[in-house]
């Protein structure tokens, strides 16, 4: 709520109806008020205001089940579920929606689309983009806009539905959305095996991509751990077992853990997700190539710790993509030259940073080749600028860094 | 200098054709839709930069322009009803790149879909959509449609295996779609795909590869009647068995088949369910069992599990040849394409059948049925007018059936021209406002692929006109997928 009430709005909106937010929204124009919406406040801190908003649209009672077609593996829930509650609700019905996320209590299913969030899993379940089959949204002017439907294969029109995933909110307020579902697997195990180094925590997760077997995650951590994921029927279970074993054993690591069934694993992703510096964490999220990952995470670490950082790690081998975190504390100049060594280095994002130090990073990277275009599309969806006070202005961050 | 005098220097003498004879060998597509007077000019460009240069003459010259890859589109995307020059893909058919490390590929738009694969395999991957055309359709043509196919069901369709576009823009700009993964900002590239080549002209693609999976499991399961397969369907995903594919055939389609190609499907049934698993060896028996004792519990007759390889291809071939079995059915057929959610199958497939006869029009279903993903096909003989509009009429009844069941218009092969009024059926005049502003962005001349996609808000004489002289185009492109 402290970053919130930092934002000094002149008012909140809870609205209970995406009714409701298309009036809001109608009126705020008309008024000429600038608005920004907020599902559970996680991700506060990745999106920069251009002025302080003169409304903030809290979307947490935005929380119904619109429809739900267990039999048809589908379901679309308003934008302010909780992650927590989907979830919950999902595996009562035996299936799920690739949510491993930080802090699923507070976590809205609207703000996890609109940012884009990647969860640990993503090797073997993707991301939520791989099972958006519709939304709806309200533009800035406060009309209603439905894409989409509850179909699971859909190429009627232009797909504006996934082109919400990692919009950060600046196309418009998203309503509600609709996913098709993945069934629960019967089984599933997270390994955790040590090694040496960190160096050779990278070459054995690699090793174990190259098996080409289908494991659901493949991390390699900075403390030289690499964490397997297995899901599926038991005895598939069984074999990603055991041949993570026989990989990692060749690479001389020891097993440390291993977590089985759903609760046990759910658990351990969560854990693995944690902030490692609680709110003190800076993030950076790296996304690189399966095959370059490595390099380019340890050159990360290497330039982080000289600018006498200590910084903690997790790459997904299978994936290219890699998080680097720093306790960032007071020392703001040398998170800013962090940052921008490390957009030299990849693509780089910032999945979490403290409030206070926000006004100095770029958070989003370089500016991306079609920003020319996504500002033309934003300027269409809100030509009266209403959310400059959203958590994304697309391209705006970068511009002049 | 001219029109022609420039596209001539873009691409040489090889890459334009602009006689008569040539020109209308491209003015064809295997769509039920439109008659589309003669095209002006078809280019066939090699590099990103010829198509620069098209574009640039196009746009001083204000001529639309239509791309075009094996045109097997099945919805008019790539007719020319206003003339102008056609960028055929047909020579930009390099694989540029193949990363098995990272597991993608980049490939120029003209690429056959399976050649890529077949190029892939040996290294132990492959791309994953493959439409029923991928022998022909082209991988530019596949992004422009989002094209799905019957392993969709596992893997997700065109769009979630593109990771970056190339394209060319009204103005000659080129646009990096997605340029670096997981980058911040809009996800153009999502929108590019299944745009139908109205926003860009996409000249190279980054694709996904996946390892080909360890085992691969095939099963015909063969019922008395269409109803119990529909029934069998949604059971199989309401239990989250999640086979890799999910087809049927119905007894038409069946004998259709069989007569053409002597597969080995049951002659004595309504319907036969083509049933994939595929993935790890240790578990692939058991799930596939869970299939099959899912589809005897609702009334399988037989349950026939391919033992080798060449029984596995058999049984495939024969939903692959559908298309090509139809033709000996009747002089033309069309192909309609709907999606209904996939516990409404049972209910969707009895409205396709009372709506065949209540227009007397033959219909045989092959459809991927797992996606919920319904494609009837109705014959007829385009020389008899009443019954091509019988057919256009059935097949309009059979869309908003769909729709009345929570469905929608298209699947897979577009809306192009065909459709592009049926959108009216699912969306309010806002959610279209909303596409029209993202194609005012991307193409404000509206020089790509006019007419395309958008409701022409005809009168409704009107469209059944357009869509009858369609029909005569069609068959006589000769229909097929």
């Amino acid at each position: 709520m402290d970053l919130i009430a930092s934002m000094q709005p002149s008012k909140d909106a809870r609205p209970a109806t995406i009714d409701e937010v298309a009036r809001i929204l109608a009126d705020a124009v008309a008024s000429g008020l600038s608005v920004t919406t907020i599902g559970g406040g996680c991700h506060l801190a990745l999106g920069r205001s251009v002025r302080a908003p003169n409304i903030i649209l809290h979307t947490t009672e935005l929380r119904d089940v619109v429809e739900h077609e267990p039999d048809d593996m589908t379901i679309s829930v308003e934008a302010g579920m909780r992650i927590a509650d989907l979830r919950e609700l999902l595996a009562h019905h035996r299936s799920r929606l690739p949510i491993d996320v930080e802090a699923p209590e507070r976590s809205t299913i609207g703000g996890m689309v609109a940012f884009g969030a990647v969860g640990p899993r993503r090797l073997g379940l993707g991301t939520l983009r791989d099972y958006l089959i519709g939304a709806r949204f309200v533009q800035a002017d406060g009309r209603m806009v439905k894409t989409g439907g509850m179909v699971v294969k859909n190429v009627s029109g232009y797909d504006l539905t996934r082109m919400l995933h990692g919009s950060m909110g600046a196309l418009g307020v998203i309503g509600s959305l609709n996913f098709k579902l993945a069934p629960m697997p019967a089984s599933q195990s997270v390994l955790t095996f040590a090694l040496a180094r960190a160096t050779d925590a990278l070459a054995t997760a690699a090793a174990i991509v190259d098996t080409r077997l289908p494991f659901s995650a493949v991390h390699a951590r900075s403390d030289g751990t690499v964490v397997a994921g297995g899901e599926g029927h038991a005895d598939d279970v069984k074999r990603l077992r055991a041949e993570a074993r026989a990989v990692t054993l060749w690479h001389g690591a020891t097993e440390r853990e291993c977590c089985e069934g759903e609760n046990d694993v759910n658990a351990a992703w969560h854990a693995f997700s944690a902030a490692p510096f609680d709110e003190r964490t800076t993030t950076f999220r790296i996304a690189s190539t399966q095959s370059k990952i490595a390099t380019d995470i340890e050159r990360a670490a290497a330039i982080a710790r000289s600018l006498c950082f200590e910084p903690v790690w997790s790459a997904d081998a299978g994936c290219g993509t890699a998080e680097l975190s720093v306790d960032c504390a007071d020392d703001c100049d040398d998170i800013v030259k962090l940052e921008r060594e490390l957009m030299g280095l990849a693509t780089l994002r910032i999945t979490r940073c403290p409030l206070s130090i926000r006004p100095h990073l770029v958070l989003h990277g370089r500016q991306p080749a079609g920003a020319q275009l996504m500002r033309l599309l934003k300027s269409q969806f809100d030509p009266t600028g209403a959310f400059a006070g959203a958590p994304f202005a697309v391209g705006a961050q970068s511009d002049g860094r | 200098m001219s029109l022609r005098d420039e596209l001539l220097a873009a691409v040489g003498p090889l890459g334009l054709i602009d006689d008569p004879g040539g020109r209308s060998t491209f003015a064809y597509e295997a769509a039920l839709p439109s008659h589309t007077p003669p095209l002006d000019f078809v280019v066939l460009p090699t590099t990103t930069s010829q198509v620069v240069d098209v574009v640039k003459a196009a746009a001083r010259n204000g001529v639309p322009i239509v791309p075009r890859g094996s045109g097997t589109g099945l919805c008019g995307g790539s007719l020319t009803p206003r003339g102008g020059i056609t960028i055929s893909t047909t020579r930009m058919n390099r694989i540029l790149r193949v990363d098995y490390a990272d597991r993608r590929a980049v490939v120029q738009p003209g690429v056959i879909n399976l050649d890529l694969s077949e190029t892939t395999r040996p290294h132990g991957f492959f791309y994953a959509p493959d439409p029923s055309s991928q022998r022909i359709s082209t991988i530019g043509g596949n992004v422009a449609c989002n094209a799905g196919g019957p392993h969709c069901l596992a893997y997700g369709t065109t769009t979630d295996h593109v990771l970056g576009l190339r394209c060319v823009m009204p103005d000659g700009g080129v646009l990096t779609a997605n340029s670096t993964p997981d980058e911040s900002g809009f996800d153009l590239a999502a929108v590019i795909t299944g745009s139908e080549g109205t926003l860009a002209i996409v000249t190279e693609i980054v694709v996904r590869l996946l390892p080909v999976p360890e085992a691969v499991r095939v099963a015909l399961a063969a019922f008395d009647t269409i109803d119990d397969a529909c029934r069998s369907v949604s059971a199989i995903v309401a239990r989250g068995l999640a086979p890799t594919a999910l087809e049927m055939m119905d007894h038409m389609a069946i004998v259709a088949v069989e007569s053409a190609f002597h597969v080995g499907y049951p002659l004595d049934c309504g319907a036969v369910l083509l049933i994939e698993v595929d993935g790890l060896a240790d578990g692939i028996d058991d799930r596939l069992a869970a299939v099959t004792a899912t589809c005897r519990e609702h009334g399988a007759t037989s349950v026939r599990e391919a033992s080798t390889q060449d029984e596995r291809e058999a049984l495939w071939s024969g939903r692959k040849g559908a298309a090509a079995a139809f033709g000996r059915m009747a002089p033309n057929f069309y192909i309609q394409d709907a999606v209904v959610p996939r516990s409404r199958l049972p209910q969707a497939l009895a409205r396709v059948t009372e709506i065949a006869d209540h227009y007397r029009v033959k219909n045989a279903n092959v459809f991927h049925a797992g996606d919920g993903n319904l494609h009837p096909n109705i014959m007829f003989d385009r020389r008899d007018p009443a019954e091509v509009r019988r057919v256009v009429e059935a097949g309009s009844a059979i869309l908003h059936a769909c729709v009345d069941l929570g469905g929608t218009v298209s699947g897979e092969h577009g809306i192009g021209l065909e459709k592009r009024d049926a959108l009216d059926l699912i969306f309010s005049a806002d959610d279209l406002a909303a596409m029209a502003k993202v194609k005012g962005c991307f193409n404000p001349s509206l020089l790509f692929n006019p007419d395309k996609i958008f409701p022409s808000n005809r009168r409704c004489g009107e469209l059944l006109a357009l869509a009858a002289g369609a029909a005569a185009l069609a068959s006589e492109a000769g229909a097929w997928i």
